[in-house]
């Protein structure tokens, strides 16, 4: 081989490592006192460059709204990028975003392992980081207290799990609580684990028979937790996992023809799961989902003008729901300042602590908000459960939330 | 019970079919192929998108997709590979650089989504057990593929000669037979088994950029608990992975379930370098 | 005839091949004989295609075949084995037989006819299943040899086929050399260190040593040259 081959070749080799990442455009405008600087931590680059633009829309839009409203303390804000799409550029944007961009906040995010290296950077510089996205319950757990989520998280997302098996499933199936058998599936990072596990204790409090498998989701098999959840004959089938395993999953308990009256998983309301199974595999599916387009504008006000300005601006429908919960994240954030007067960290948190937004009526993703004083974590920061029908996604619970004539079916027939 | 031990022979169906083509490269050129997990989500990719772009039945892109994966065999052997015939360190090099181009790629054209078909074909009750037709459908194609790939190597020339130059590279050259062709066409027929196995696979299981990875540990401990080379030791141990997986799935923990078989993984790779159906001393390999 | 003209071939600087010529005739044996290091590997290697000389031909019958590569060589009848013995260990000794058949056949049965009669010839009929990785020394070379034959030759080069045996082993090598000479009318080119093996087989000699024919001739001639003698007795 000769030489020049050879080089080619590393080059090709390094040039790979480098076709995902790397695309910053450092902007330096002047650092006028006319503005409020927002850093955007997302993944604009790499595998979820989509999902990272999907989100930052929400941000911008927001701000759009801001803006054309007076600004924020007689300031307009401005809106930074910064595309991270692992640890490393994590930190090294966040860095930039606060000794050279100078930027007042910073926001994200999409991806749970980026924001947790980015809120250890804002810590150190005693920047607010207020997340409206990322949910791993370890961001929130680094007794850090410039370290805002507002967003949903595992808690309130198996809270509603619980609230609504409670509430309209088991009426559903004509059961009472002390008469259901539960078997909860998941993933077995801490994800799924941490979901699962309040899952669990949530539901045995209540009487409910519990019974909980824990998988891998890298797994090319999932068929013996199939044949353990149909050997206890269970009413409900709670999971929480990703995509590929949650097809599997679904297409094993199909291949053996088995379907419990009710399935329900977390965040099971997404397109590829469809493509996976159709809408009849999909159909009556539940899940405990993001604030979702159909809901009532009474539970989520500004939901249509939302909804408007996006296609207005975009020129189509909202491809993720992350987009909605970025657009009320931000939107809460800018009441904030308004209340603290101020972008300082300390002054927020005051205010944020002190907040009181029952769910539902305030802001457009029916979010309330009431921080967790450890943690600050938004304990009212809860999503909605949706029921596949037909391959379209309708809300049926929290009631105040539906706003459609959509009504829970179950049990589930066949796949 | 007895749906355990169907799933596990059907599992091991799907293990069998992925190792074909990783034994018969390693056999043959001795190439620890890093993008062996990369080349099956390449043709799953290819076999996802011919068969919804023509809106024809998944198993008929067997005929394309297999060619053309044979077709990016060929010209990753001819235009790497031997470029580096005499540095194994640079084949890893660039059998990984490969995977990374793969990997990079598809994730640049897929934006990380997620693909499946939706394919619905049914089941067949076997008394009160139950078969699906995807994962049968694979297991028959496994066994009638083992079968042919034997008789390929052992009853045509050119299966002599990649038996011969898979056992030794130097001594085959001397008796006719070309050594860079054999190694291009092993690493053309390794890829066409990889794209067989897509093309089964696809119905099967949700396809993105990282897939590849799912089979590739597991693809591995098949290959070696078979024998270096060995296209019915793949069959073998790909069917007891699956068991062992299916059944310490169920009986002892779902979360577990690849345990005991990395075990046993390691403790062939310890005691038995030769895996358990190669002859003893004969992990200099060959295929067969 | 087989035709090395004016052959070398250095190795960074140094010249491990100078100027070398020889002939091989039909039905012939030639050794060629040198201490450690005297270039008679590398004079193969040129030869079979293995490496390419710097300088020199290699005709065969009128055929150029320098610089061709070791599957167009053996197409033209050279054959050769290897100083390490290394039988497809995985495969039978039939079948080890029946790759060197496939060199000038396409059917499976074909091959294995004539890798029957070839391991018959070396004697090993008896082992003919049986794999030959299982198999002693002695045995491992006749399944070389066997092999070599079965592309059915005319000039076959054996290199240092008789080291690691010992003399019984080594007469019967003889023998057998000499025996499928006259059957099967071939040549044969021998490279040995062993000066009274050489002379027991060779119809010709050349003595090599540092890249360079220092005597050629009948055994008797080449044993009694003042020079051979120096290089071997380290006069």
């Amino acid at each position: 081989m000769g030489k020049i081959q050879r080089n080619v070749l590393i080059l090709l080799l390094i040039a790979t490592i480098f076709i995902v990442g790397c695309s910053n455009s450092a902007s330096s405008d002047s650092d006028s006192q006319e503005i409020i600087k927002i850093g955007v931590i997302q993944p604009f680059s790499g595998p979820n460059a989509q999902a990272g633009e999907e989100t930052y829309k929400g941000n911008e839009l927001a701000v759009e709204n801001i803006n054309t409203n007076g600004g924020l303390l007689g300031k307009k804000v401005k809106l930074i990028k910064a595309d991270a799409t692992n640890a490393q550029e994590a930190i090294s944007e966040a860095e930039r975003l606060i000794t050279k961009e100078k930027v007042d906040i910073i926001t994200g995010t999409y991806v749970s392992g980026v924001a947790y290296p980015a809120t250890q950077i804002a810590n150190k510089y005693g920047v607010l980081y207020w997340e409206t996205n990322a949910s791993a319950p370890n961001i929130t757990q680094q007794g850090f207290n410039n370290v805002i989520r507002i967003g949903q998280y595992g808690v309130p997302m198996a809270t509603v799990a619980v609230n609504s098996i409670k509430d309209v499933v088991a009426p559903a199936l004509g059961k009472s609580l002390t008469e259901l058998k539960v078997v909860i599936v998941h993933e077995q990072s801490i994800y799924g684990t941490s979901i699962g596990e309040i899952e669990e204790e949530e539901l045995k409090k209540l009487g409910a028979k519990v019974k909980r498998i824990p998988y891998d989701a890298a797994s090319a098999d999932l068929s013996s937790v199939v044949n353990l959840s149909k050997n206890e004959n269970p009413d409900i089938w709670l999971r929480t996992g990703y995509v590929n395993d949650g097809a599997l999953l679904f297409k094993q308990a199909r291949d053996i023809g088995w379907k419990p009256p009710v399935i329900m998983g977390q965040a099971d309301d997404n397109a590829y799961l469809l493509e996976a199974l159709g809408d009849k595999g999909m159909e009556g599916i539940l899940s405990i989902s993001y604030p979702s387009y159909d809901m009532n504008e009474k539970y989520a006000p500004g939901i249509k003008d939302y909804l408007d300005s996006y296609r207005n601006k975009y020129g189509s429908e909202p491809k993720i729901p992350q987009t909605l919960v970025s657009y009320g994240g931000t939107e809460i954030l800018f009441d904030l300042i308004k209340e603290a007067k101020s972008t300082d960290a300390n002054k927020i948190r005051e205010a944020a602590l002190k907040m009181d937004v029952k769910i539902g009526g305030t802001y457009p993703t029916g979010y309330g908000v009431k921080l967790d004083p450890k943690t600050l974590d938004n304990t009212r920061a809860f999503p909605v459960l949706t029921q596949w029908k037909n391959g379209e996604i309708k809300t049926i619970y929290p009631p105040e939330a539906v706003g459609t004539d959509a009504k829970i079916e179950l049990p589930l027939r066949g796949w | 019970m007895g749906q355990i031990i169907i799933s596990g022979i059907l599992l091991g169906g799907i293990y069998a079919i992925v190792s074909y083509g990783l034994t018969l490269i390693f056999g043959v050129i001795r190439v620890i192929n890093f993008a062996h997990g990369s080349l099956l989500m390449v043709g799953m990719f290819m076999a996802y998108y011919l068969s919804k772009g023509m809106n024809l039945n998944i198993y008929l892109m067997m005929l394309i997709v297999v060619p053309l994966m044979f077709i990016l065999g060929v010209l990753i052997q001819k235009y790497l590979l031997s470029k580096v015939i005499n540095e194994p360190d640079m084949q890893l090099f660039v059998t990984f650089g490969l995977l990374l181009l793969f990997e990079n790629v598809m994730l640049a054209v897929t934006k990380g989504e997620f693909f499946s078909l939706d394919m619905n074909m049914g089941t067949i009750p076997i008394g009160s057990l139950v078969l699906d037709w995807g994962r049968l459908i694979n297991l028959v194609a496994a066994i009638v593929l083992a079968i042919l790939l034997l008789l390929f190597l052992n009853h045509t020339k050119i299966g002599w000669a990649i038996r011969a130059v898979s056992q030794n590279r130097y001594a085959a050259g001397i008796i006719g037979l070309r050594v860079e062709r054999l190694y291009i066409l092993a690493f053309g027929l390794g890829s066409a088994c990889i794209g067989i196995a897509a093309v089964l696979l696809t119905p099967i299981y949700t396809i993105f950029p990282h897939v590849g990875f799912n089979f590739v540990i597991v693809s591995f401990a098949v290959v070696i608990l078979g024998g270096l080379g060995s296209i019915p030791g793949a069959l073998a141990g790909g069917m007891i992975i699956g068991l062992l997986e299916s059944l310490s799935g169920y009986l002892i923990a779902p979360e577990l379930n690849q345990i005991v078989w990395y075990l046993l993984f390691l403790l062939v790779l310890f005691f038995r370098p030769a895996g358990l159906f190669g002859i003893a001393g004969s992990e200099e390999g060959g295929v067969k | 005839m087989l035709k090395v003209h004016d052959v070398s071939k250095s190795f960074g600087g140094l010249l491990v091949i100078d100027s070398f010529s020889m002939e091989v005739q039909p039905n012939q044996i030639v050794g060629i004989i040198g201490p450690n290091g005297a270039g008679k590997t590398t004079l193969f290697n040129i030869i079979t295609g293995y490496l390419s000389p710097d300088r020199g031909t290699v005709t065969l019958d009128n055929h150029n075949i320098t610089k061709k590569k070791p599957e167009k060589i053996n197409r033209y009848g050279i054959a050769r084995t290897f100083q390490l013995v290394k039988p497809f260990a995985n495969m039978t000794v039939l079948e080890n037989v029946m790759i060197g058949a496939f060199s000038h056949t396409s059917k499976t049965a074909e091959a294995r006819r004539i890798a029957q009669e070839y391991v018959e010839l070396v004697g090993l009929q008896n082992k003919a299943n049986e794999k030959a990785g299982k198999l002693s020394l002695p045995e491992r070379k006749q399944i070389e040899l066997a092999r070599a034959l079965a592309t059915e030759p005319k000039y076959l080069f054996l290199d240092e086929v008789f080291s690691g045996l010992n003399p019984t082993e080594i007469e019967e090598i003889i023998k057998l050399i000499h025996s499928i000479k006259e059957l099967k009318k071939i040549s044969f080119v021998v490279i040995e260190h062993n000066v009274r093996v050489i002379s027991g087989i060779s119809d010709k000699v050349y003595v090599l040593h540092h890249g360079v024919v220092i005597a050629e001739g009948t055994p008797e001639e080449v044993l009694t040259n003042q020079e051979v003698v120096a290089a071997y007795l380290g006069g």
